[in-house]
């Protein structure tokens, strides 16, 4: 196992487990891990559920797990936020909730419970993927399981990276994102993957991974695991998303883009994208409730045209012109982008923009839609 | 809870012991409205009281009581319960009786899940699951939350949110606050007759600025601008909480604050006819402006179009779109 001085590895202290789904492969991958933890067997996984998100102390449950069937679809459009661009990703929800309790997650206003929840019906997963991908097969698909969990901090406990990994390299038309501010990288460098998989991480400053990101691992971490994903050929993808206004936020995430190139080359970046902190207006209570030793709130947030916070415009431009301009010193060719703004934004902050949603969409498919080639 | 044995009893009011609020739910009552009543009608309902060791203590009626030792009766009609009835189930038979005329203000209930809790033993769960619902609140746990403290509140803030003046959140926010900023709030939403949302605002205004300036809220109210504000005597109070949140968003928003200033010196500088208004997109968020014009002639209906291409021609237009 590769050693990174910050690796968050989650320790459950009690499992729950649906009882239509235990002797599914994942669940019981899951059980063996921890025999000597209490296992609850339960019906129907709502009850718990229920019983967790009426719960008010949501410590109590911290640290436990469900082992439950995904009732719904695995696989769901972003639904992104109207009157702006929006890259049309897939999300794959085969978990939900997170262990690193980052102070900006909106996970907290998503998710109703504290309960760390695996759905482990993979073979219904692989069905719907193989269906979808196979009835619009003309169609191409950015797939990406870091929306309701982050894609790899319980890798250690559900091993489903190699599967997705293993499961993507001979698709034509898709290619699957795992998305991650923790390292538990081990289990996918010796994998075939044909470079249909990208690996990505959620990037900040230093400072604001050390007030706001909780358990994350460092930055440092993050990109000594990147170099490590990098020599195994994957492509790699970066997201500074949630950018944060600080004292010294120009140094902190130009500090950050200098590491990037300093142990990435280019061509393995398959994107990077960018996003200023926002959220929808009734978050704030959950933000200052949950977290009152933050002060991101006190940025000058205001309401847009979907109702979310975001930075005073021209804040915006400007942490997104500088980090456009510090990308740029290293390449022209990555592709940087936005998310979920507006036109305005993109053409203020990069000087031109995608016509629509439709158009990045095909930017950013054709990043790594083109025939795999041998890792570099 | 089983049926209360009541016995129909005359009793000396000299032994009723007034002191003993157990069963209260409203611990400072003012008792010398219910007098006027009590000595043109007579007590209409007789309280509840239950057996002591010595003497009785009260259930219901704590006001009535009080009254009639003010008005030195000597001798109450009343319904005696026994000693042996549990403590309880007294409490319930008591916060029954207020719930059969009207619902708990936000102090009783507060008081009703505290003395649950704390003084009847009983825990949160049940609380939640058996009690809140008897008090017509449903199975909330976050009713406990809000207002399991209120009655910890001090009296003028007390008597504010009993008679709904503040809201609940923000006396909940107050409760942790010191005692110095407790008073500022209060003389605030006082003297600048603050209505509930206006209350909420100002005290997310205020405790938002003073962090950012990493201040307290009491140097920020303090400081020259803010009491030269409040204290002038010239405006009225909505005019002054008008200025002073005006003040407060220019701190708490600043570089906005100085877009919306310079977008209206740019128009104020081009002396637009009354009638004529253009307006930038909300937070300048969105990309529309809009400009809006009413008339009743045709000679005005050409003065606001004359006006408007002049804008267009002095290149005040593209200075707009460009904004911020």
């Amino acid at each position: 196992m590769i050693q990174f001085s910050s690796r968050q590895t989650f320790h459950p202290t009690l499992i729950y487990v649906e009882k239509e789904i235990r002797d599914s492969r994942m669940a019981q991958r899951i059980l063996a891990k921890y025999p000597d933890l209490e296992q609850i067997e339960v019906d129907d996984a709502t009850t718990v559920l229920d019983l967790a998100a009426a719960d008010t102390d949501k410590h109590r449950w911290r640290g436990q797990i469900l082992l439950a069937r995904q009732r719904g679809p695995f696989l769901r459009l972003c639904p992104g936020t109207q009157k702006h661009i929006c890259c049309m990703y897939h999300n794959l929800d085969v978990a939900a909730g997170c262990d690193l309790g980052c102070t900006y997650c909106i996970l907290q206003g998503y998710l109703n419970n504290p309960l760390i929840t695996f759905y482990c019906n993979t073979d219904d997963m692989f069905t719907e993927l193989d269906n979808k991908l196979s009835r619009h097969s003309s169609a191409f698909y950015r797939i990406g399981t870091g929306e309701l969990s982050d894609s790899l901090t319980f890798e250690h406990i559900n091993e489903l990276g190699p599967e997705l990994v293993r499961y993507f390299a001979d698709k034509k038309n898709a290619i699957i994102e795992l998305k991650s501010k923790n390292v538990h990288i081990d289990d996918l460098l010796g994998l075939k993957h044909n470079r249909r998989s990208v690996i990505s991480w959620s990037m900040n400053s230093a400072a604001v991974r050390d007030r706001e990101e909780g358990l994350a691992t460092t930055i440092e971490d993050r990109l000594a695991a990147a170099a490590e994903v990098q020599k195994a050929g994957y492509r790699l993808g970066f997201h500074f998303d949630p950018m944060i206004e600080h004292d010294g936020w120009q140094e902190g995430y130009r500090e950050t883009v200098d590491g990037i190139f300093r142990v990435i080359k280019p061509e393995n970046i398959a994107w990077i994208s960018l996003g200023a902190l926002r959220y929808p207006a009734p978050f704030e209570d959950i933000l200052r409730e949950n977290h009152p030793q933050s002060d991101i709130y006190l940025g000058e947030l205001l309401l847009g045209v979907d109702k979310k916070r975001r930075y005073f415009k021209p804040i915006r431009i400007e942490m997104f012109s500088k980090m456009v301009q510090w990308i740029r010193s290293y390449s022209q060719d990555v592709f940087v982008y936005l998310c979920m703004e507006s036109e305005e934004i993109w053409k203020k902050s990069f000087g031109w923009s995608p016509k629509n949603s439709g158009e990045l969409k095909r930017m950013l498919d054709e990043r790594v839609r083109a025939t795999p080639g041998s890792p570099r | 809870m089983a049926m209360i044995e009541k016995k129909y009893a005359r009793v000396k009011c000299a032994l009723i012991d007034v002191a003993d609020q157990r069963f209260s739910l409203a611990p400072q009552m003012d008792a010398s409205l219910l007098i006027p009543s009590i000595r043109e009608a007579g007590l209409i309902n007789p309280p509840i009281l239950q057996k002591k060791k010595t003497g009785y203590r009260i259930v219901t009626g704590f006001k009535r009581v009080r009254a009639l030792q003010m008005l030195k009766v000597k001798e109450v009609d009343a319904f005696v319960v026994k000693a042996a009835e549990s403590d309880l189930d007294m409490f319930l038979l008591a916060v029954r009786d207020k719930l059969s005329t009207r619902r708990l203000d936000a102090i009783e209930l507060s008081l009703f899940i505290h003395k649950l809790q704390h003084e009847f033993g009983v825990d949160r769960e049940n609380i939640i699951k058996r009690y809140l619902p008897l008090a017509g609140y449903g199975r909330n746990p976050r009713v406990c939350e809000l207002y399991g403290r209120l009655h910890e509140l001090p009296d003028e803030w007390r008597q504010t949110v009993r008679e709904e003046q503040t809201p609940v959140d923000v006396a909940n926010d107050m409760l942790d606050r010191p005692e110095k900023e407790r008073t500022i709030f209060f003389s605030l939403f006082h003297s600048l007759r603050l209505g509930k949302n206006r209350q909420r605002e100002f005290v997310l205004l205020l405790s938002d600025v003073a962090r950012s300036a990493e201040k307290s809220v009491a140097g920020i109210f303090e400081s020259e601008p803010v009491q030269q504000i409040i204290n002038d005597e010239k405006q009225t109070p909505s005019q002054k909480a008008d200025r002073l949140k005006g003040w407060l968003m220019r701190r708490r928003y600043p570089r906005y604050a100085q877009a919306e200033a310079a977008f209206a010196e740019l128009i104020k500088n081009r002396k637009l006819p009354d009638g004529l208004a253009i307006q930038p997109p909300p937070f300048f968020e969105g990309e529309r402006f809009s400009a809006a014009f009413s008339f009743s002639t045709q000679e005005e209906f050409q003065k606001h179009l004359a006006a408007l291409q002049r804008l267009m021609d002095d290149g005040v237009i593209q200075k707009i779109i460009d904004m911020p």
